[in-house]
């Protein structure tokens, strides 16, 4: 999938600058895919997907 | 079974009378109660359950609304933008957009939005509001939202959208009626549609377009702070990398078991009826014909289908409630590492657990996969998986040959046999799919899974009961309709021409039955088949469970010593171990279908894939049933 896409089709689930993410779940095989939470809906995704979002630890909530 | 999914088509849908009423249509997020508002607004039964992609088509009904107008409401597919990246947001777009073909163009738009997960949905009415028609917003699931404390405050939402906002509960009497109320009142205004504004966005307008989504949500919602609690703690458990997959594996376990150990006493009692019946019918003076053409033909053929109604209707309850409670995403969630290992789409899944009730829906249910060969894998081993119509066929031989007792002391034996069969059809889908991606289609890197988790609900009883009784109907009137013919046919067969004056055989060995029977015979002799079964396999093509309707009208007519009006009891004194099990071999492979075949036809628009689905699982069936007789004769049970 082209980069352009996913980025589009991560930002329809949620995923935007400045949204609150938490991993909740993963898989048993590799920990994949995962579960995470992102403000207040959840989404299953694989890790590979995931890797497209970036993500800093401990912002202001 | 071979067929849709339950639908009960609203009087009047597409009449020509209703073409030029106004149409409003019900646009919104996967899951957020739109066939719910559907079903109460119309008086419908469309499939409503607890996860993402139920709704694969657009469906219209009449409404009459307070004001007594006539309304035609449409449900769509949901879908997160207008984007449409698989066939069924596609639908839901070109509705939306105007662009179809049909006279189904929306004259107001209702975007439905789950009140206790506002975020997305509001992203979604920004977009509805560039497309130049009237839209309102309807906050559904309010009991939901309430319940956990979220506050919305619907007044400053409808300022801050610029468009009129209500509440509804669509599972709860007079849940619908502000939404009805405002559907009045803007169909009176008679807003004509202007010019859509709307374009395909790309990732910088839809990253804005959020953004403003989250300002409107932080200034209007309170109490948004925590998420279900009852989600997270149940989530702990049933995602758990290691329980959650033991939990799935007791779950399915436990189906299995229950349909053969609860359905014990429903079937006795059906049994029990229709051996009265027969008894019934021998007492009356008939002509000795008619007398054999109702009980061996209709109540012995019909009457041995039917006894499997218990067993379908447990293994549809266990179904339909984890679909409600919201287990179905969780289960694609954990098998998605396995099912991507056969080169399965992560929205796989979906389509092949629904071809456990029937691969026609499962079919179907292949639209929400955007991709066209992904979707076509899963449209080639969707019917591998095992749907409900092989059950009859299973379990009559399972009853039959494999002995009821129990192993380790608490399972039994014949629900552990059925657990293998199904497990035989998952694993043999997985390996379809992994050799057509590797061998076929090479090199191609997997489709991203991504799935929408819902909260867990509990079901609604009401809906739960509708939905078994649906499943029960639609069984019944397969008995009363495809098997009932197709058990004149076989009963024709098996009688006619009548045996000769002073003839030594049974009278069946000189039907034509028999003679199409024997003619089959080279073919299926290296399975271990006799010339009963052939005949049972061909009109077994227009529905699964024929075979067995089939197989007791033959034995009956054969009558003899050993036959028995108990159609297990004959297969077990005439059929070797062996021929049984190569039967079921058969059984788990060959597309003896011809409903799944047509819809598949249809959906990939070609006659191509019906015939290399038709050749695949002919392929298949053939080398299975033979490996099992051989086996099986090895092993002593020839
Ligand atoms: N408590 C409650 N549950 C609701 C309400 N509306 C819908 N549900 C439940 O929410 C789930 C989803 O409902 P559907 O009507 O299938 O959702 P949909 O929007 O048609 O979903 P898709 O067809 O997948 O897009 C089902 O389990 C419904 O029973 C509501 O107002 N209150
Ligand atoms: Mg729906």
């Amino acid at each position: 999938m082209p980069a352009t896409e996913l980025e589009r089709r991560l930002i329809e689930l949620g995923f935007v600058e400045g949204a609150d993410v938490e991993v909740l779940h993963q898989g048993l095989f590799g920990g994949d895919p995962i579960a995470v939470r992102v403000a207040h809906t959840t989404i299953g995704l694989r890790r590979r997907e995931a890797m497209a979002i970036l993500v800093s630890v401990g912002a202001e909530p | 079974m071979s067929v849709t999914a339950p639908t009960i088509a609203s009087p009047g849908a597409d009449s020509p009378a209703s073409a030029s009423a106004p149409v409003v249509a019900l646009v919104g997020n996967p899951n957020c109660g739109k066939t719910a508002l559907f079903n109460a607004l119309t008086g419908s039964r469309q499939k409503v359950a607890n996860y993402p992609g139920v709704t694969v088509e657009k469906k219209v009904g009449p409404l009459t609304t307070p004001a007594g107008r006539t309304v035609r409401i449409v449900d769509l597919p949901g879908t997160y933008s207008l984007r449409a990246r698989s066939p069924d947001e596609e639908v839901t777009r070109d509705i939306v957009l105007g662009r179809t073909q049909s006279d189904v163009i929306p004259d107001l738009i209702v975007c439905v939005a789950d009140a206790s997960n506002l975020r997305l949905a509001l992203r979604l009415v920004l977009e509805l509001k560039q497309v130049g028609r009237p839209v309102l917003l309807s906050l559904n699931m309010m009991d939901i939202a309430r319940k956990r404390g979220i506050e919305i405050d619907a007044e400053k939402l409808s300022r801050e959208l610029g468009i009129p906002v209500v509440t509804s509960v669509a599972v709860r009497r007079g849940g619908t009626d502000a939404l009805l109320a405002e559907i009045d009142r803007r169909l009176a205004a008679a807003q004509a549609a202007t010019g859509t504004l709307w374009t395909t966005p790309d990732a910088t307008a839809l990253r804005r377009a959020q953004k403003e989504a989250d300002r409107i949500l932080a200034s209007v919602v309170k109490g948004q702070g925590k998420p279900d609690s009852l989600t997270t703690r149940v989530d702990a458990v049933l995602l758990h990398p290691v329980a959650g997959l033991i939990v799935l594996l007791a779950i399915l376990f436990v189906m299995f078991q229950a349909v053969f150990a609860w359905a014990e006493p429903g079937m006795d009692a059906i049994e029990a009826l229709f051996h009265f019946l027969g008894d019934l019918v021998e007492r009356l003076p008939l002509p000795a014909l008619l007398t054999s053409f109702l009980k061996d033909g209709l109540i012995g053929g019909v009457g041995s289908v039917i006894v499997f109604l218990p067993q379908i209707v447990i293994l549809f309850f266990f179904i339909l409630l984890l679909e409600d409670l919201g287990y179905m995403a969780r289960a694609a969630f954990l098998m998605d590492r396995i099912m991507g290992g056969a080169g399965l789409h992560g929205r796989a899944f979906i389509p092949l657990l629904s071809s456990f009730a029937c691969a026609i829906p499962g079919v179907m249910a292949t639209r929400v996969i955007d991709d066209r060969r992904d979707r076509l894998t899963t449209i080639l081993v969707a019917p591998l998986m095992t749907c409900s119509a092989r059950i009859p066929v299973y379990t009559l031989i399972i009853g039959a040959f494999i002995p009821d007792r129990q192993v380790w002391g608490l399972v039994g034996l014949q629900g552990l046999v059925m657990f293998g069969l199904y497990t035989v059809g998952i694993a043999s889908a997985l390996g379809v799919s992994f050799v057509v991606k590797r061998i076929i289609w090479r090199g191609k890197p997997g489709e991203p899974f991504m799935l929408e988790l819902p909260d867990y609900k509990l079901p609604q009883v009401k809906s739960l009961a509708i939905g078994l009784w649906m499943r029960a109907t639609i069984f019944l009137k397969r008995a009363g309709t495809i098997i009932l013919s197709m058990m004149i046919l076989i009963w024709v067969l098996a009688t006619f021409p009548q045996p000769p004056e002073g003839a030594t055989e049974p009278a069946i060995n000189y039907s034509l039955a028999a003679r199409i029977g024997t003619a089959i015979q080279p073919l299926t002799e290296p399975l271990g088949f006799n010339w009963q079964i052939n005949v049972a396999l061909i009109p077994g093509m227009a529905a699964r469970e024929v075979a067995v309707g089939s197989l007791g009208t033959i034995y009956a007519i054969s009558g003899g010593e050993e036959a028995t009006d108990k159609i297990a009891e004959t297969l077990g004194s005439q059929w070797s171990l062996a021929t049984a099990l190569a039967f079921l071999a058969w059984y788990v492979y060959a597309p003896q279908c011809a409903p799944t075949l047509a819809v598949i036809r249809r959906e990939t628009g070609g006659w191509r894939w019906l015939w290399v689905t038709f050749f695949y699982m002919v392929t298949l069936a053939y080398v299975a049933a033979f490996l099992t007789y051989r086996i099986a004769v090895a092993f002593g049970g020839g």
